[in-house]
């Protein structure tokens, strides 16, 4: 495939990026924000599961859900595949690249071989479009770099079929069809809904505006579960990474969301939707405020149960305001 | 639980005193003139524009910008206090791995393809040497690494290239001293 009949951009998160390209590379015209604010991805999780070497935090659902939830609400279609065969997903993939569609693949973040390795990590949720072959080497198109990149072929394929948590057993994403007449405004209220009922309903204690608070209480308790004091700091400087840096566009996706609400209310024709944007930008501003003072105390190694619950009232905060932001926001869309 | 008047006016002051300290201009805020950082490493961020609009603009990490040095720091003492436990036979090299490469127990054990019980117990060294060398391979390969470097440490004293090649014998690597940073090969995975 020529590469150059596909236009990167940087992303402010993968899988939202990955659709967005897609969809603007067959015609349609629809911003990442929209895309995510559609999916209805915003969310929050407390983690704690064998599977983690620490408690962590998620600001957005599943990986995988973006996708399907965009495709679900907004009707536009997509082709997707999984495999068992390795040889099979290879030469489907090869094939679609010959007809010049660009794919987008599911795979282990680890083996993405352009990124610095010290930001490298298992991470099986991570999406990237394939736009290209030649020489043995995959032309890659990564959300997180500036310019197309180039992936060793068997590395690439080796990544898509990792093993562990969420594994991408070989999955494809493309477009084929023409998009039909997409009722926006209904996609959008779904999407809307879909994330004040993951936000407000979810009766389990770690997820959603109650997970925030969940957090808040569970951090003073992080010392226990530390190695040592230089654990600890990474894991509260963690704080930080997650909510500003591992592709959240800022303020733990709050900041994207408030772009699609602004959006939002000028297609819906809903001018409350804007003033629930601004409060959504000031609660994303007080998420970088914890993230920065995460940051601060872990590198001045100032990890007291003082300073902690100093950040768990920050954090806690954050649960009151959130989940009078969602029943406002659901108020106005019902 | 019912919050006191004290305790509304703690947290209220508290909230304040932390917005005045830590929210300086030109650190990190939600307007478009804060969120510029210049590293290499390059980013999407959402600011507000001077138009009061919400937009993605391309910015740096502010994490590199200001805590990298203390990152690295922290990252050469796990690995020098972990290779020293490994040394001690304190731990087995798959546990040296795992810490390293900050994987949960359950985790590493899906992608080797074995139980979590078993993967525990192969993190003592006592355990390690009757790990069949099938699944030290399926460890290795989960690790990035050559098989042989489960088996051994490498200092590069001088700064030297050093070069781990495969070779068509799955359980034999090349290792390669010196030479030039530009004919280093591409390890395919």
């Amino acid at each position: 495939m020529n590469e150059t009949t596909f236009q990167h951009k940087l992303a402010a998160h993968c899988e939202s990026g990955v659709v967005t390209s897609l969809l603007n590379h067959s015609g349609v015209d629809l911003s990442e924000a929209m895309v995510f604010g559609i999916s209805g991805a915003i969310f929050f999780a407390y983690l704690n599961n064998p599977m983690m070497p620490f408690p962590t935090i998620a600001l957005r659902n599943q990986p995988g859900k973006i996708y399907k939830n965009f495709s679900k609400f907004s009707t536009v279609p997509f082709q997707s595949n999984h495999y068992r065969n390795v040889e099979q997903a290879r030469q489907e993939l090869d094939n679609l690249l010959k007809q010049n569609k660009p794919v987008a693949v599911q795979v282990d973040f680890f083996y993405m071989d352009y990124v610095p390795e010290y930001i490298r990590a298992h991470f099986n949720g991570h999406f990237v479009i394939v736009v290209g072959k030649e020489n043995g080497h995959y032309i890659i198109s990564d959300a997180y770099t500036p310019v197309l990149t180039k992936l060793n072929e068997s590395t690439l394929h080796t990544a898509r079929f990792a093993k562990g948590p969420f594994k991408p057993k070989g999955f494809i994403l493309y477009r084929n069809a023409v998009t039909p007449d997409v009722h926006w405004e209904k996609a959008i209220t779904r999407g809307i809904k879909y994330a004040c009922f993951n936000m407000l309903s979810i009766p389990i204690p770690f997820l959603g505006a109650r997970g925030i608070r969940y957090f808040a209480k569970k951090l003073p308790g992080w010392p226990k579960l530390a190695r040592d004091e230089e654990h600890l700091s990474d894991e509260i400087m963690m704080i930080n990474v997650l909510l500003e840096e591992r592709g959240t566009g800022g303020g733990g996706f709050r900041f994207m969301y408030a772009a699609f609400l602004q959006e939002a209310a000028s297609r819906l024709n809903k001018p409350a939707l804007n003033e629930i944007a601004e409060q959504m930008m000031v609660n994303g501003d007080a998420w970088r405020m914890i993230s920065i003072y995460a940051g601060k105390i872990g590198r001045n190694r100032q990890l007291d149960d003082a300073h902690l619950r100093e950040l768990a009232v920050m954090i806690e905060k954050r649960a009151d305001v959130e989940k009078q932001l969602f029943t406002d926001l659901k108020k106005i869309i019902r | 639980m019912a919050l006191t008047i004290s305790d509304i006016f703690y947290r209220l002051a508290f909230v304040i005193i932390v917005s005045a300290v830590i929210h300086r201009p030109g650190e990190l805020s939600v307007k478009e003139k804060d969120a510029q950082f210049t590293t290499e490493r390059r980013m999407i961020m959402y600011v507000e524009k001077d138009n009061g609009s919400f937009q993605p603009i391309e910015t740096g990490s502010y994490m590199i910008q200001n805590y990298f040095d203390d990152f690295l720091e922290k990252k050469d003492h796990l690995q020098k206090s972990y290779a020293e436990k490994l040394r001690k036979a304190e731990i087995s090299p798959i546990e040296y791995y795992r810490v390293l490469l900050n994987m949960g127990v359950s985790d590493l054990a899906g992608r080797v393809g074995i139980s979590t019980r078993k993967v525990r117990k192969h993190l003592l060294p006592e355990a390690f040497t009757s790990i069949p060398v099938k699944i030290l391979q399926r460890y290795a390969e989960v690790f990035r690494v050559p098989l042989a470097n489960l088996f051994q440490l490498i200092e590069n004293m001088d700064e030297e290239v050093i070069q781990q090649i495969p070779t068509q014998n799955p359980l034999l690597v090349t290792t390669r001293i010196g030479g030039k940073e530009s004919e280093r090969n591409d390890i395919p995975a």
